[in-house]
């Protein structure tokens, strides 16, 4: 079935996290993504934890399953000119190229901006990388939480008085598989309006960066620096604990009527609750005197269920397992079945956006390493099985 | 007065502020944003950077839920406090602002000739708004059959939460980010600045895009029913995976780094400075014991492999405290990148906007206000990515409310000055509600006092290079004159 995207190809030469999250985006929506992985071992993100059963098998890291659906996979050793040559040829018939080294890696292969342009100028690059191809501190080493720290999200996190946190798992490499997906596509449509390729650059520091909106402008606007929040104020617009678990409370105030009677709070009503700005204060710590016993009579779902049925806007502190199981999701169809050659049958997170006319779909599952590299190299790109087999005895493939 | 449509404008000379440079990518592309607060605002104004025309059009007489709160300039919201607001103009960059009331009937109509000349509309209403105005999918898909219609809601426009709204950090619960977020031995906590918003912009943006790919190949729009309940979930794909496979519920790990040891922040010399780092191999533990000048741990076979660090973080931890707790951030980063270790300062919003990676890359850019809003000239969040070849960029300053009513009107659609009078007169536009009292102003000082707020700068501008020329004529905002 026609994709949204299923007139691309892009190659990706990305390990880990972020690019692959990138090309996944992609494919998921129809593009031919074709992970080219550096033999004997691939892409280090099939040794990422967890693994299926906790089995350390280079098919079952859970990140990279995640990851890789609606990808195929070849083998090439780029450090031989031979591959550099088979990844000329695919680079001939690709529309991008995705890409996770460090600046210059490309440009010591030959391959840099130039070389590219000779070989395909309609091709569009996306480097991925931690700070961007140029600036002082292209050159760094980083890693999530060096890029947490470093994109002022750290600084306005965790408690006043102890070290600031970062989210949890791998959040910094997921910001920049977005930035690389979003660079990619208009990069490709600049590229229909003009035949013109070019080089993407996204920094997952200045992904994560951008998410700072009134922080950012609390300096630009005000010279006020920002750092973390004070602890008080936790029963409205942050995590606040009930009986089985924690929710978060929100009271927008065309909604106050609704909140007063659901709690039983008619203090609430009163002229110096209404235009509460900011937290911390007294105004918080009255709130949670009154709120906090109240929530710590519900159990965090009959609680999310009645609120949201008043209109008042509640969250709920899931976890994986509340998801899984979650009848929203259910109702969505966002868990989809998917056949894995060694896992046997595995329920994927989904789709997270629903297209009318060129809808999701899952149609394969992460690929086993050079699992494709027969169709590839010999039915695309002509090669025999002789050549195949002598340039895999060579260590080419 | 009745709304007569105009006659047909061919697209090409309808560009607002006029024509697009033809180096941005998305020139030809116009797109109608009916969105609040940020996620979908977000992604309409990157579409903006990338090029399109954004026209984004809210009720004159409702104020954003978002307002309120502010950052004002220094602290003041002035009468048209809803014009001033630092967040709302950085998602709302390079927009052009119609203040239009869909509720009425002419204003549904407005909207349907503007429909005509457009190619994507983006809106974030809950689920049977748009209906209600008679201007859903099928509706638009009469007026214009290739449009591209992308809808955002909190939980998607179907299933048994599809009625329900949703706001950041309630949403980032419940996408399960916030359980696996927060200190080990601590509650699930939030973290940052409404990361659900964030990812969902740019999930809007990955959407949109791709219709755009597949109508520029078949010709045909579509309908985007975008759940941010789903992109959250999303990104946490391991974690669920685990619960799916192996049945277990993972947790918070503060800063841990899986496999990494040492890894963690740690206290530097000044007020609230921190160091984060993060070693990966035994070759970096060693260089990182050279560097502190503590060769001997660097030998210490309790602490020679992964494994057994992994194992001995607490005295790891205490080692390098008490090293760092004697250095500036910025200094330990540059002594810690220099011999190979992965480091990074903890940087603050003031520190980001002066930093020299992100100033040479120029990260943040500058953007002019109109002088009724008083805002003047700001630095603004860019883009987290550089085209080689496309003109990508903000383009010009977050619109007022209202602020393009007779351009739009006049030289999209056709009408006289005349009808936009009796248009405004009668409320079907407007730019801005009459009778809404502002916030009242907190001053940099007391956001310190309170504990809201680390320090200030009362030469921030001089600082950041955004100074008025003419500090004498400093204006709060004016109050709105006939346009």
């Amino acid at each position: 079935m026609e994709k949204a995207l299923s007139h691309l190809r892009v190659l990706d030469l990305s390990e880990q996290i972020a690019g692959p999250f990138c090309t996944k985006l992609l494919g998921d929506l129809g593009a031919d993504v074709v992970k080219i992985e550096a033999p004997p071992e691939g892409d280090r993100g099939r040794r990422l934890q967890p693994f299926a059963h906790d089995t350390p098998d280079p098919h079952g890291s859970l990140v990279f399953l995640y990851l890789n659906t609606n990808k195929r996979s070849v083998t090439l050793n780029l450090r031989t000119p031979e591959g550099i040559k088979v990844l000329t040829e695919l680079l001939a018939t690709a529309d991008a190229l995705v890409e996770s080294f460090a600046p210059g890696t490309l440009a010591a292969l030959g391959l840099d901006d130039e070389a590219l342009e000779q070989i395909n100028p309609g091709l569009v690059l996306t480097s991925i990388t931690p700070f961007g191809q140029t600036g002082p501190y292209s050159h760094w080493k980083a890693t999530e939480l060096v890029e947490y720290a470093m994109s002022g999200v750290m600084a306005i996190s965790g408690t006043q008085g102890r070290e600031p946190l970062k989210h949890g798992l791998s959040q910094a490499q997921y910001c920049g598989g977005f930035g690389g997906a979003i660079a990619t596509l208009a990069a490709l449509w600049f590229r229909e309006e003009t035949g013109e390729g070019q080089h993407v650059d996204v920094s997952i520091q200045e992904c994560l960066a951008s998410t700072l909106l009134g922080n950012s402008t609390q300096y630009s606007y005000a010279g006020v620096v920002g750092g973390q929040s004070p602890s008080e104020g936790s029963s409205i617009g942050q995590v606040a604990p009930c009986k089985d678990g924690y929710i978060v409370g929100h009271m927008l105030q065309q909604r106050r009527r609704e909140f007063i009677e659901l709690f039983g709070v008619p203090e609430l009503a009163s002229p110096e609750f209404v235009n509460r700005r900011g937290r911390g204060g007294s105004q918080g710590k009255e709130m949670d005197a009154l709120l906090l016993p109240r929530y710590a009579q519900w159990n965090k779902f009959d609680l999310f269920n009645a609120a949201n049925q008043r209109g008042l806007i509640f969250g709920v502190v899931q976890t994986p397992k509340d998801l899984a199981e979650c009848p929203q999701l259910q109702s969505r169809g966002f868990f989809v079945p998917v056949e894995h050659p060694t896992l046997g049958t595995v329920r994927h997170p989904g789709s997270t956006f629903e297209m009318s006319e060129t809808p999701w779909s899952l149609d394969r599952p992460a690929p086993l390493l050079g699992q494709h590299n027969d169709e590839i190299f010999c039915e695309e790109l002509g090669y025999s099985k002789r050549e195949v087999a002598r340039l895999r005895k060579q260590g080419v493939l | 007065m009745a709304f007569i449509a105009s006659a047909f404008l061919p697209k090409d000379s309808g560009r607002l502020g006029g024509r697009r440079s033809e180096r941005a990518p998305l020139s030809k592309i116009r797109v109608l944003d009916v969105t609040h607060v940020f996620a979908a605002p977000y992604a309409d104004g990157l579409l903006g950077d990338l090029g399109a025309e954004v026209i984004r059009i809210v009720a004159p007489d409702r104020v954003d839920m978002m307002a309120p709160l502010g950052p004002f300039p220094d602290g003041e919201p002035g009468e048209r406090f809803w014009d001033r607001v630092g967040s709302l103009n950085t998602v709302n960059r390079g927009k052009y602002g119609l203040g239009l009331n869909l509720k009425d009937p002419r204003g549904a109509d407005i909207f349907r000739e503007l429909v005509k000349i457009s190619d994507v509309v983006v809106e974030g209403f809950t689920r049977e708004v748009m209906a209600s105005f008679g201007l859903d999918y099928p509706a638009l898909r009469r007026i214009k059959p290739d449009i591209i219609m992308l809808s955002n809601s909190a939980y998607g426009h179907s299933g048994p939460w599809s009625d329900w709204g949703g706001v950041a950090t309630g949403l980032e619960a419940t996408t399960g980010m916030t359980h696996l977020s927060g200190y080990e031995d601590g509650p699930p906590t939030k973290v940052g600045a409404s990361y659900t918003d964030f990812i969902t912009t740019w999930s809007i943006v990955i959407a949109v895009l791709s219709a755009l790919h597949y109508r520029r190949r078949t010709g045909k729009g579509q309908w985007i029913d975008v759940s941010m309940y789903q992109v959250g979930a999303s990104t946490i794909g391991e974690a669920l995976l685990d619960y799916i496979v192996n049945g277990r519920v993972q947790t918070r790990h503060g800063n841990r780094l899986p496999g990494m040891a040492p890894c963690g922040v740690y206290r530097c010399k000044g007020v609230d400075e921190w160091i984060a780092l993060s070693v990966e191999t035994d070759q970096e533990w060693k260089l990182l014991c050279a560097v502190m000048g503590k060769p001997a741990m660097g030998e210490d076979s309790r602490y020679r492999r992964t494994a057994d660090r992994l194992l001995n973080q607490p005295e790891l931890d205490a080692a390098i405290s008490e090293w760092t707790e004697g250095l500036e951030h910025y200094q330990v980063m540059q002594l810690l990148q220099e011999a190979g270790v992965a480091a990074g300062a903890v940087l603050n919003n003031k520190e980001l906007h002066l930093d020299p990676h992100l100033r040479s890359r120029g990260f943040y850019q500058k953007a002019e206000h109109s002088p009724a809003t008083g805002i003047g000239t700001r630095f603004y969040i860019g883009e987290p990515w550089r085209f080689s070849k496309g003109d990508v960029r903000i383009r010009k300053a977050a619109p007022a409310v209202g602020e393009d009513n007779v351009l739009i009107l006049t030289q999209l659609l056709g009408c006289s000055e005349d009808e936009v009078h009796a248009l405004t007169n009668e409320g079907v536009i407007g730019t801005g509600p009459r009778a809404v009292a502002a916030p009242p102003a907190i001053s940099p000082q007391e956001l310190v006092a309170r504990k809201a707020a680390v320090s200030f700068d009362s030469n921030y501008q001089d600082i950041l290079g955004t100074g008025d020329p003419h500090p004498a004529r400093k204006h709060l905002g004016q109050p709105s004159t006939t346009r």
